[in-house]
C-alpha cells in the first residue's frame, strides 16, 4: 500500500519536473506573472509587473527605427548604465503589450538588443527598475506597407 | 619632317582609335559611365540639389534621411547607401544575418553526388563565378543566365531542374555569391561578340521602355526615381542592383533569387514579366548585370 | 539538435554574445491565419563559468528565428557559453560555443 502510494507521489513529482523550468534557480517571469503577458495596455502591463507605473523618464538609451523596414523584423536596443535589477520592453501595436522582460545578473552589461513584431504603428516603451525606482523610455515606431511587392 | 612625323602620329592614332571602335562593350561602358556620373551628382548633395532630382521631397527629409556624398562603390548595398533610417536597421539584421545557415547548405549541395557519381562541382569547379554570370556563350549566341546554367547541368546530369525562384536554387546560389564575395571578385561581364552587343542593347531596351497600364519603365523608378520615395521606402538605383544575390527578403521571410525579384517587381507594376529563363529575362538582367561591373560581388544579402 | 547559432567575442573583459534561434515564433493571431499551432520561445539564458550571465522571460512578439544580442563581463576567451531556451510546447534547446 505505502509502495504504490510512494510510487505514485514519485511519478507525479518526476511529472513536475519534467514540465518545470529547466534550471530550478532560472527566473521565468512567465510563470511568475502570468497576468502580465495577458495585459493589453502598456500602463497594465508595467502595474502588473513593477507593482506601480510612477517612473522617471532617461537614463536608459532606446534605439529603435523611425519607420521599420518590415514590421516583423525590427531591431530594437537599449543600453542603460543603470544597476538595473529588472527591465521590460512593452509596446502598444499588438493585441498583448508585454514584449519581453529581463531579469539582470550581477555581472551583466546592459547593452542588449533583439528582433521584434509590430502589426502596426506603435510606441516601445523601455522600464528598468533599479533598487526599486522605476525608470523608462520611448520611441514612436511606424508600421507601414512599403510601395513595391514581389 | 615635322610634317612626316605629325602625319605618321595622325595615322598611328587613328590606327589606335579603329582598333578600339571594335570593341564591342565600347557603348556599354560609355553607357556605365554616364549612369555613374549620374549617381554619383545625385547623392552628392540631396538637399542643395532639391530643384535638380528631387524636387518632390520635403526638404527636412533630405537633410535629415538621406546620406551624402556617395561614389561609385557605396551603391552596392542598393538604397540603404542612401536612406540613413533604413541603413540602421540593416545593419543591425546585418551583426546577424538570417542566411547564414543556409551558405553552409549551399556547400552542402556542390558537394552532394547525383546519381550518376557527379556532383554541381563536376559542372562548376570554381565556385568563385558569381561576378561571371549572365555570360554570352559565342556558341549558342545566346545569354546564358546563373540560373539556366545551373538547371543545365542538373538535366545534363538526369537530376531533376530546380524552381528558379527559391528553394534549392537560392540555397546553392548563396554558396556561390559568399565564396565569390570571399575571393574579393568584382562583377565582371564580357560583351565579346557583336551578337552579345546587341543581346546588350536589347536588354537595354527593356529596362528604359514603359510598359503596362501604369506606363512605368525600369529606368523611371531605379534611375529617374532611384532614391525618391514611394510610400514608406526609397526606391533603389540600378547601379549595384544585382551584385547582392541571392537575397533575403524581409518581406519573405526566405532567401529568394535575382528572377524572383525581378518577376516579382515586375508584375507588381502591373506588367507581364518574362518568363524566368527566356532569352527577354536573360537580355535584361545581361544588360542589368553589365552596369554594375567592377563592383564587387556582396551576396547573400538582407534586403526589406 | 543544437538549434542556437551562437557567436561569442571577449574583448577587454566585456564578453559580447550575438545568438540566432531557429524557431517560427508563432504569435496566437499568426498561428491562427496560418493554420497552425501557436508555439513560441518563452525563456532564453545564458551560462557561462557556471552563472547566469543573460535571463529572458519572451513573449510571442520576438521576431521569427530571434536574435539576441547581450554582453556581460567575467569570462575570458576559451571559456564557453551555454545557451538554454524553452518553448510554449515544452521544447527545449541547448547550445555551447567558446569564447573567442
Amino acid at each position: 500500500m505505502l509502495e504504490r502510494r510512494n510510487f505514485l507521489g514519485l511519478s507525479v513529482l518526476a511529472f513536475g519536473v519534467a514540465a518545470a523550468p529547466l534550471n530550478l534557480s532560472a527566473v521565468n517571469f512567465r510563470e511568475t506573472k502570468p497576468n502580465l503577458w495577458k495585459a493589453t495596455k502598456v500602463d497594465d502591463a508595467i502595474k502588473e509587473l513593477f507593482g506601480t507605473t510612477s517612473a522617471t523618464e532617461g537614463k536608459i538609451k532606446l534605439r529603435a527605427p523611425d519607420i521599420a523596414e518590415n514590421g516583423a523584423v525590427i531591431p530594437v536596443s537599449f543600453e542603460t548604465d543603470l544597476k538595473a535589477s529588472k527591465i521590460a520592453v512593452f509596446q502598444d501595436a499588438n493585441p498583448e503589450s508585454a514584449v519581453a522582460v529581463f531579469d539582470i545578473p550581477d555581472n551583466a552589461i546592459i547593452d542588449y538588443g533583439i528582433r521584434i513584431k509590430m502589426a502596426e504603428t506603435g510606441t516601445v516603451t523601455v522600464v528598468a527598475q533599479e533598487n526599486g525606482k522605476l525608470y523608462k523610455v520611448s520611441k514612436l515606431v511606424k508600421v507601414t506597407i512599403g510601395g513595391c511587392g514581389g | 619632317m615635322l610634317t612626316r612625323l605629325l602625319k605618321a602620329s595622325v595615322l598611328t592614332s587613328f590606327a589606335f582609335f579603329s582598333l578600339n571602335a571594335t570593341q564591342f562593350d565600347a557603348q556599354a561602358q560609355k553607357d556605365k559611365e554616364e549612369l555613374v556620373k549620374y549617381f554619383e551628382a545625385k547623392f552628392q548633395d540631396p538637399y542643395k540639389d532639391k530643384n535638380r532630382f528631387f524636387l518632390y521631397s520635403p526638404e527636412e527629409e533630405l537633410k535629415d534621411g538621406y546620406e551624402k556624398g556617395l561614389k561609385h562603390m557605396d551603391f552596392g548595398i542598393g538604397s540603404y547607401s542612401y536612406a540613413k533610417d533604413a541603413r540602421e536597421q540593416y545593419e543591425a539584421i546585418k551583426e546577424f544575418p538570417p542566411y547564414e545557415d543556409k551558405i553552409e547548405d549551399g556547400e552542402d549541395l556542390y558537394t552532394k553526388e547525383f546519381a550518376n557519381g557527379n556532383s554541381l562541382k563536376t559542372c562548376f569547379p570554381d565556385p568563385t563565378i558569381g561576378g561571371d554570370y549572365p555570360y554570352f556563350d559565342t556558341k549558342r549566341k545566346e545569354v546564358i543566365s546563373l540560373t539556366t546554367a545551373i538547371n543545365e547541368c542538373l538535366e545534363a546530369n538526369n537530376e531533376k531542374k530546380w524552381n528558379v525562384k527559391k528553394g534549392k536554387m537560392a540555397t546553392f546560389q548563396a554558396f556561390l555569391a559568399y565564396s565569390t564575395a570571399e575571393a574579393q571578385k568584382k562583377m565582371n561581364i564580357k560583351i565579346p561578340t557583336k551578337e552579345a552587343q546587341e543581346a546588350y542593347e536589347r536588354g537595354k531596351e527593356y529596362y528604359y521602355t514603359q510598359r503596362g497600364y501604369l506606363k512605368l519603365s525600369c529606368a523611371t523608378c531605379h534611375i529617374q526615381g532611384a532614391g525618391q520615395r514611394v510610400r514608406n521606402e526609397k526606391l533603389s538605383p540600378l547601379l549595384g542592383q544585382v551584385t547582392h544575390f541571392p537575397v533575403h527578403r524581409l518581406k519573405w521571410g526566405s532567401l529568394g533569387t535575382l528572377e524572383r525579384r525581378m518577376s516579382g517587381c515586375i508584375k507588381d507594376q502591373g506588367q507581364v514579366p518574362p518568363k524566368n529563363d527566356s532569352k527577354q529575362m536573360h537580355e535584361l538582367l545581361y544588360f542589368m548585370a553589365y552596369m554594375s561591373n567592377g563592383m564587387p560581388i556582396d551576396g547573400p544579402d538582407v534586403r526589406k | 539538435m543544437a538549434k542556437t547559432r551562437i557567436k561569442a567575442k571577449e574583448k577587454n573583459g566585456v564578453v559580447t554574445v550575438k545568438t540566432l534561434s531557429k524557431h517560427p515564433m508563432l504569435s496566437y493571431v499568426e498561428a491562427k491565419r496560418a493554420k497552425k499551432e501557436v508555439n513560441f520561445i518563452t525563456h532564453f539564458m545564458a551560462e557561462a563559468n557556471g552563472k547566469v550571465v543573460y535571463e529572458v522571460s519572451t513573449s510571442q512578439f520576438l521576431s521569427k528565428d530571434p536574435y539576441m544580442k547581450f554582453k556581460f563581463t567575467g569570462a575570458k576567451k576559451g571559456d564557453k557559453v551555454t545557451i538554454t531556451w524553452v518553448d510554449l510546447k515544452g521544447n527545449k534547446d541547448v547550445s555551447t560555443k567558446k569564447i573567442r
